[in-house]
Formats: structure tokens, C-alpha cells, sequence
């Protein structure tokens, strides 16, 4: 399959701390990668580089055979990148529409239309209620993030990342808080047909989500990839179960 | 008080208490007041008063401005009346100097080198935020001053420049207080328009979606230096405009109208009308003006004295402003609603959503966009609506 | 109201006119070497005024806009004290603690209020600068006042044809001192290992036990205790202290942050060193150029180095 990400021997540090060694790997069109790992591993980190948010230190990100490593973050979600949030991170002070139309007019010229009204943009707004709509949400299209609960704010956040069609989507802790039922409606709708074509790079502590969605799994570990596998493989890989449940626990 | 504020209403009128009409009527009638107030005071109040109102529009202008940039996209600019300053200092120079008085060669002249010095601004302020950008602000705020008082020979120094007559339009208008205020008036009006265009507009609210969260926007796609630069260059368009209105209001300039007390006197004006409501940069103004015009009936000299206390006073009391206050008021009194409000997402609280994803999914149904170029990403979202999802 | 801009009436550096026709190669570096002096005893004002800027932003994120004021009141304080009793020392310690004390009122009484509200807090500063520069005005009149410099620190040191007064030369070293002093403490103290931690994390400073309030109120203190420093020592070498001498010197206070960067006393040296001697050789060599420097120096620091030369944040 062609090449959707390549990450070329990344290396990141903060101050003295270097936090990412070198590492390189790459997603394939379509495909899902999980990126796992103990905490302070440096995934949040490698998505932060992905995304252009951390310049990294040394090494090339590419992005559908393109070299994006100097590009800032906002050219490379117009070249097809979604990202979503660890931490939700919705504009607190817009109305939840407010919030998805900007979602959707990121990439779009449109978005420096002076003179207009937003909601006089026909096709944005009617994507937005649709949007709206399938999350539940229409009804509290004038509310504040702040006025729903945590569940729909977790849902607005993704929709947010979803709302411009990216090509590569990175998705931080999607299911972080979420209720198991919840996550599980989450891992279903990944592997749905509508994203056979979305290249996920997927970072979860949720291993029943990664597991359900990732084709291949990558496990960091302080900064290095340590074992790389199917679900299975990965399972079953003894390293792997060291340094999620102590050795001890292994042996017991 | 923090520099953000809801950003306002945006379909007016949906959950009317009476009628549809009726809270039209109600949301509608102080602005139509205010209006016709403004058209027809010069009908009935004495020339000072006209004068006072015409001073009270200009720095409605400023300040709404300012609020571009303070309230709407949270730079906190301390260099305002820097931007202001220049532009008037342009018309008075051109006209005093030069000896070119056709309005419409001096204002677009005045505008444009209001708009070289704000873009000159944001290239070098626009590297940090907040403090370190109201820093920098306050220093090239300061140092417009220092060039307007030390260059004499053009700008007449601490005198400043005097003998701009009212503009010449190149028709036979001979304007006088009352014309002039007409005049004043029809310009600012424009801008008012131009400037709730903008925060209505998705520049806009980018703009809000910036200040709120940068990080966020500039996942979306947004390049966030680029609107913030646009955003204050707009600022300084329309305080040159105001600047160009004002020195023909005065008939003379001097440093003290382009430095810091100006910048911190504009600053006040939209914090008292309330930050990020546009409106409220007019309340302010007003409110001002007015009582530096009756403070002055008895003392000129204490009056920044009092402006201090207010400063302080605005600080601990008048948390969100005049503007939301009345607005808040008037909502009550009318009893209409302008948006759904918090009652609608009480009710959505807590509602599973289990399978809400997967409805989430059908949207993009055949709709994925990796085939898509990069100027086809229009159409691929407004696919949404036609691929019947 | 109409002020005088920032200081033509007050020729802080080398202020040098030249009587005679313009100077040959060797005049040229003993003018050089004068004016960098006197720039170095500017630029120790100035460190000392910005050096409490710097530490309450580093520390607090305050950015105390009353700084200028409170070097003010001590110049005022000193002049007072030095008329009534004739006694440098005693206006010296009066007119620290006068600084301090004010420093505390305005930080206890209104700033405290407003912890992690920026905006607030520049407002309310911006507030009391009206306040004092009008009540001054209202007090004091529009006459610049300047200090009586005491008996023993009148002589001077020739170089070349100028003179280097003694107090000249003892600002310097009081300067060089200091900044040595703050720096050990800074660096090498468990107060300054405190305050450095408290700038970068300060919920782990609490969470360790120590109560990082009163750091705050005792760095906020000594900040205030700096500018009343020299707000008396500067008079002498300002030129005289009057209304507009508060916001200008707060300014000049800004801008030594944003040459220098703010949280170390390093940075508040170099910024203050460099605006200082630059100025003082620019009065000297091309006087056009003495006001604009500053802003020159500037924005070339934001360019190249946004968070400042030696800045912490």
C-alpha cells in the first residue's frame, strides 16, 4: 500500500530531557496504527511533532511522499491532517456551532470572507447541523462547551478533528473519560468503511480500543520503539507485558 | 475581568416570549433611540454639546477599533492612540506644511500611513501575546510620541500643529459644528458596520477562535499570525480614520493626543463599555467623555486624578461592563430570549450516546478524502450535504 | 495633559556639548571613554529600577506599571529628608523604606487581589500612575527637583578634559555590588533556589510546603526596596526628579526587561548596561540618534531574540 506518514528518525527534546530517540515509522494508506505506551513514553510528544505544534530536533516528517518537516501546523492540516486532543480542547467562549463551523471552514478560503455573516455560508452551515445532528447536539447548538456534559464535549472534540476529512487523523486519548459503552461505539465506528481510506495513527491507554481498531501496533517506550506487531503479536510479546505489568507481576 | 467575552448574539429573537415581532421590536428599540437621538441632537443642543457628541463619535470609532484587537482577537494593544496619532499628525502635516487640502487626497493618505505603521507594529508585536505583545505596544506607543515631539520642524513639537480648518470636499459644503457632526457621524456609522461586519463574519470569528484557543485553531487549519495580522492592520485602519476625523474636529494637533494617556484613556473606554461587545466601546466613550466634559466645568487640572480612581475603580467593579449590563437589564425588562441558553443543555446532560459515533461515521459515508486535492477541500465538505448522509 | 517627552529635560548619560571645534582622534576615545562611564552609572539606575521589574514579573507574571512611581516617592522622600536634616544616609534609608512600604500597600492592598488577572493589574497600576503623576503636579508643581549630592562625593576624577564625579563613581559600584549580591543570592542561596523554582513551577513550590505567598510578598518588598534605591541615588545622576519622571522611568523599566528578558538579574543587568552605555555614546557622537536607540536596540532584540537577550521566560 502507498505511504500516507513517514516519520524519519525524530528525535525530540525538552531542555536536557531528550524525549523522543530517533524514532521512525511509517502509515500506510487506510491503515490503523495504534501507538501505545507507559506514560512520559513520548507518544503525546510524537504527535506533537506529527502535527507540527513541537518543532522536532533533527529528522524529516513526510506526508504523502511530501517533506512537511518545516511546514507550520496550519499548512499541514490544509495538506490533510485532523488532530485531536488529549485534554478537550474546544473554543470556551463560542457556541458550540460556532465551534463546529469554524471546525469546518479551517482549510477553506471562505474563512477570510470579512463582509459576510457565518451563517449566511449555506453548504458550511447545513454541514454543521448534519454534523450536529449525528452527535446529538443540534438542540444545544447555542450552549457553551462548558454548559454539556464531559461525554458530549468529548464528542464535539473529535468531531472537531473528523470535521475537515483528513486524510491522517491523529487521534490523542479519544477515549479518554469516556464510559466503556462509549468507547466501544468509538472502536466500531474507526474501523467503519467510511474510514477505510483514513490513515489513524491512534495513541490510547485504552487497549481494548487499540486492540479493536489497530491493524499494527507500535509500542513506545521512553522514547524508543521498543516492539512493533499485529494485536496478537503484540500480546503476546513478553517485553511488552514487562513493562506494562512489571516483571513480577509477569512471573506470578 | 478578563479580555474575553461571550461573543454576543447571533440569531436574535428565536425563543420570543410574545410574538417573533415583538422581541424584534424590543431587541431593535434602544438602538433605534440612540439613532434617532443622534440624527436630530444637532436640531435642538447648544454647539458645545454638539462638539461633545462629535468627540464622543470619534473615539467610539477608536474605541471600537481597539476592541477589534483587544476584545475580539485578545491582544492587548497599548499603542492605540499611536495609531490614531499618526494618522491625524498626517492630515495636520499635509495640510499645515504641504499645503494640500483636498480631503480626498489627505484622508486615504492619513489611512494609509496609519495602516504602514500598525502593519510595522504587528511584524515586530506579533511575535509574542498578551503581556509581552501590550509590552512592546506601550514601547512603539511611546515612541510615536518621542518622534512627534522631537521632529519640530514637521510636527511643530510640543506645540503641535494648528490652522487645519474644517475638510475641504472639493464641493460646496462650508462646514460649520452641526455639518461637521453630520459629517462625523455618516463616517462613523460606515465603520460601525464595516467593524460588526467583520466580528459577524468567519474572519470573525476565527479572530474569537484564536484568542480562545490558539493551539486549537491552528489544528484546524488556521494560520493564526496571518489573522491576527490582519486583524490589527483592520485596527489600524479604522483608528486612522478616527485620527483623520478627529484633527479636523480639533483644528489642531499636539503630542498629548498621540501618547500613552490617550492609549490608556481609549483602553478605559472599552473596559467600561465592556470588552469584546463592540457596542460597548461606544457606552464607553460616551460615558467618558461625559464626565471628563463636566468634571471640566469645574476643574481641568484634577482631571486625571479622576481618571486614575476610575481606572482603579473600573478594576474591582464594573466586571463586565456597561454594555452586558444593559443588555442583560433590557433582556430582563422585554423578557425575550435572543438564544437557546442554558436550558438546552441542561437537558441534553447525560443522555447516552453509545452509538452516537457510529451516526457520527455515517456523515462520511463514500466520503473520504484522500483523492481530494487540496482545492478541491470546499466541495469534499460540502459533499456532506449533498452525499445525503 | 501635555508632558515633556521622556528625557529632554533630563540628560541621564553623558551629557556633552561641544564648545570647542570637533574633537581629533584622541579626544575622540577620551570622549568615548567618558560617555561609557557615565553610561555605566545611567545603566546602574536603570538596573536597579528594572532589576524589581523583572524579579515581581519572573516571580508574580505581575508586570508592576507603579515601579516608576515608587522611585519617584523616594527621590521625593530623599529630597525631603536631605533638606530637613542634611543627612544623605538617613534620606537613603528613608527613602528605601518609603519605596518598600508603598511597594507592600500597593501589593498587598490591591495587586493581591488580582493574582493571574494581567490585564487587571496593569489597569490598576496604570490608575495609580495618573493618581501620583496628578497629585505631584498638584503638590510639588512642574519644577523639576534634584538632590543635593553630599559633601564628600562632590569631587571627581578627570578624564581628558571631563570630569568623573565620585558619585558618578559610587552608583557604580553600588551597582556592580548589588547586582553581584542578588546574583549570589539568586544563584546560590536556598531563597534564590526558591524564587527560581517558584518562577517556573509554582504549584510544586506549594506543594513542597513553602508558602510562596510570602516569597512573593518578601520579593515584591525587596523589588520595591531596589527602585527606592534608585529612585535616591538616581536624582543625582537623572537630573532631577518631577511628575512625568514616574512613568518615564517605568517605561525605560519595560524596556530594559524586553532588551535584557525578564526573571534574572543578568538580564535585568545586560538590558540596562546596553540601554545605558548605547545612549550615553549616542548623546555623544550623534545626539539625532540618543532619543531613538532605545527603540532601535529594541526592535532588534524582538527580531532576533523575542524572549529577550538573558530572558528566563
Amino acid at each position: 500500500m502507498a505511504e500516507m506518514l513517514r516519520i524519519d528518525n525524530v528525535t525530540q527534546a525538552y531542555g536536557g530531557l531528550t524525549v523522543l530517540h530517533g524514532i521512525s515509522f511509517t502509515v500506510a494508506v487506510g491503515e490503523k496504527v495504534g501507538l501505545i505506551g507507559p506514560n512520559g513514553a513520548g507518544k503525546t510528544t510524537a504527535l506533537n511533532v506529527i502535527s507540527g505544534l513541537l518543532p522536532s530536533v533533527s529528522g524529516r516528517v513526510c506526508l504523502a511522499g511530501q517533506d512537511i518537516t518545516k511546514l507550520p501546523v496550519h499548512r499541514r492540516i490544509a495538506l490533510g491532517m485532523g488532530r485531536s486532543f488529549q485534554i478537550t480542547s474546544l473554543f470556551p467562549e463560542l457556541s458550540i456551532l460556532h465551534n463546529v463551523l469554524l471546525a469546518l471552514l479551517g482549510v477553506q478560503k471562505s474563512s477570510y470572507h470579512m463582509l459576510r455573516s457565518i451563517t449566511s455560508f449555506k453548504p458550511v452551515n447545513a454541514a454543521a447541523k448534519e454534523l450536529l445532528d449525528s452527535i446529538d447536539l443540534w438542540q444545544a447548538r447555542d450552549c457553551l462547551p462548558s454548559e454539556i456534559s464531559y461525554g458530549q464535549q468529548r464528542r464535539l472534540e473529535l468531531t472537531l478533528a473528523l470535521a475537515s476529512r483528513p486524510k491522517v487523523l491523529l487521534l490523542d486519548e479519544p477515549s479518554a473519560g469516556l464510559s466503556t459503552e462509549e468507547s466501544a461505539g468509538l472502536g466500531k465506528m474507526l474501523r467503519l468503511p467510511t474510514y477505510e481510506n483514513v490513515a489513524i495513527l491512534l495513541v490510547a491507554h485504552d487497549m481494548d480500543l487499540v486492540f479493536g481498531v489497530a491493524d499494527r501496533i507500535l509500542v513506545l517506550y521512553y522514547g524508543t520503539i521498543f516492539a512493533e506487531g499485529t494485536a496478537e503479536q503484540i500480546q503476546r510479546n513478553d517485553k511488552v507485558r514487562e513493562i506494562y505489568f512489571g516483571s513480577e507481576a509477569y512471573r506470578a | 475581568m478578563s479580555a474575553k467575552r461571550p461573543s454576543g448574539v447571533s440569531s436574535p429573537a428565536r425563543r420570543a416570549l410574545p410574538t417573533r415581532l415583538g422581541s424584534r421590536v424590543a431587541y431593535f428599540t434602544p438602538a433605534a433611540i440612540i439613532l434617532v437621538f443622534l440624527l436630530t441632537l444637532p436640531l435642538f443642543l447648544r454647539t458645545d454639546y454638539v462638539s461633545l457628541f462629535t468627540k464622543i463619535i470619534i473615539f467610539a470609532l477608536l474605541a471600537m477599533s481597539l476592541d477589534l484587537v483587544f476584545g475580539y482577537s485578545g491582544l492587548w494593544c497599548f499603542g492605540q492612540a499611536g495609531l490614531f496619532g499618526v494618522a491625524a499628525y498626517t492630515v495636520a502635516i499635509l495640510v499645515v506644511k504641504v499645503g494640500i487640502t483636498s480631503f480626498w487626497i489627505v484622508a486615504p493618505c492619513a489611512v494609509g500611513v496609519a495602516v504602514i505603521t500598525a502593519a510595522l507594529f504587528g511584524v515586530l508585536g506579533l511575535r509574542s501575546k498578551e503581556i509581552y505583545f501590550m509590552l512592546i505596544t506601550f514601547a512603539f506607543g511611546q515612541l510615536i510620541y518621542v518622534a512627534v515631539y522631537t521632529t519640530s520642524k514637521y510636527t511643530g513639537g510640543s506645540n503641535g500643529l494648528t490652522g487645519i480648518s474644517y475638510p475641504d470636499l472639493g464641493f460646496a459644503v462650508h462646514f460649520n459644528e452641526r455639518s461637521y457632526y453630520y459629517f462625523t457621524l455618516v463616517a462613523v456609522v460606515i465603520a460601525a458596520i464595516l467593524l460588526y461586519k467583520i466580528i459577524k463574519s468567519p474572519f470573525g470569528y476565527s479572530l474569537m477562535g484564536i484568542r480562545d484557543n490558539e493551539i486549537r485553531a491552528k489544528s484546524l487549519g488556521y494560520n493564526t499570525w496571518a489573522r491576527r495580522f490582519i486583524a490589527f492592520i483592520l485596527s489600524g485602519f479604522f483608528a486612522g480614520v478616527a485620527g483623520v476625523l478627529y484633527v479636523y474636529y480639533r483644528n489642531n494637533i499636539a503630542p498629548s493626543d498621540v501618547g500613552l494617556d490617550y492609549s490608556g484613556l481609549v483602553i478605559m473606554m472599552v473596559i467600561i463599555g465592556g470588552v469584546g461587545t463592540l457596542w460597548g466601546g461606544v457606552v464607553g466613550s460616551a460615558a467618558i467623555l461625559f464626565l471628563q466634559y463636566f468634571v471640566s466645568l469645574y476643574t481641568t487640572q484634577r482631571w486625571p486624578l479622576i481618571l486614575g480612581c476610575l481606572f482603579i475603580a473600573a478594576v474591582f467593579l464594573a466586571k463586565d461592563g456597561i454594555y452586558p449590563r444593559f443588555t442583560k437589564w433590557w433582556k430582563r425588562v422585554c423578557r425575550y430570549e435572543t438564544n437557546g441558553g442554558n436550558g438546552g443543555g441542561q437537558d441534553m446532560r447525560g443522555k447516552p450516546g453509545g452509538d452516537t459515533y457510529q451516526r457520527v461515521a455515517t456523515l462520511f459515508r463514500g466520503a473520504s478524502r484522500n483523492d481530494a486535492g487540496n482545492g478541491e477541500r470546499d466541495e469534499a465538505t460540502s459533499e456532506v450535504t449533498s452525499s445525503d448522509g | 495633559m501635555t508632558r515633556p517627552v521622556a528625557r529632554s529635560l533630563s540628560p541621564g548619560a553623558g551629557c556633552i556639548t561641544w564648545a570647542r571645534e570637533p574633537p581629533g582622534r584622541r579626544e575622540s576615545l577620551v570622549s568615548a571613554v567618558y560617555s561609557i562611564l557615565s553610561g555605566i552609572s545611567y545603566g546602574m539606575v536603570l538596573f536597579l529600577l528594572s532589576a524589581g521589574v523583572s524579579i515581581v514579573f519572573g516571580l508574580m507574571n505581575i508586570i508592576n506599571l507603579a515601579h516608576g512611581m515608587l522611585f519617584m516617592l523616594a527621590g521625593y522622600a530623599g529630597i525631603e529628608i536631605m533638606k530637613t536634616t542634611g543627612s544623605f544616609w538617613l534620606a537613603l534609608v528613608v527613602g528605601i523604606l518609603a519605596a518598600g512600604v508603598a511597594g507592600l500597600v500597593i501589593e498587598r492592598g490591591f495587586l493581591r487581589t488580582l493574582y493571574a488577572k494581567q490585564l487587571s493589574q496593569i489597569l490598576v497600576c496604570f490608575g495609580f500612575i495618573y493618581i501620583i503623576t496628578n497629585l505631584h503636579l498638584w503638590f510639588y508643581g512642574p519644577i523639576p527637583k534634584a538632590m543635593p549630592i553630599p559633601e564628600v562625593l562632590t569631587n571627581s576624577v578627570p578624564v581628558g578634559p571631563y570630569n568623573f564625579s565620585y558619585y558618578r563613581i559610587m552608583i557604580i559600584a553600588v551597582g556592580f555590588l548589588l547586582c553581584g549580591f542578588l546574583y549570589w543570592v539568586q544563584e546560590r542561596t536556598r531563597v534564590g533556589a526558591i524564587v527560581r523554582a517558584g518562577m517556573e513551577k509554582p504549584e510544586m513550590v506549594n506543594a513542597m510546603g513553602i508558602n510562596l505567598m510570602a516569597v512573593n510578598i518578601a520579593a515584591f518588598f525587596v523589588a520595591s526596596c531596589l527602585s527606592g534605591l534608585a529612585g535616591v541615588l538616581g536624582t543625582g545622576v537623572i537630573g532631577g526628579i518631577s511628575y512625568f519622571t514616574g512613568g518615564n522611568y517605568v517605561f525605560l523599566a519595560i524596556a530594559v526587561c524586553i532588551i535584557g528578558g525578564v526573571g534574572s538579574i543578568q538580564g535585568a543587568l545586560a538590558g540596562a548596561l546596553i540601554i545605558g552605555v548605547f545612549e550615553s555614546l549616542a548623546k555623544t557622537f550623534y545626539p539625532p540618534l540618543a532619543l531613538y536607540i532605545m527603540y532601535l536596540l529594541m526592535a532588534l532584540v524582538i527580531m532576533f531574540r523575542p524572549s529577550g537577550l538573558l530572558g528566563r521566560k
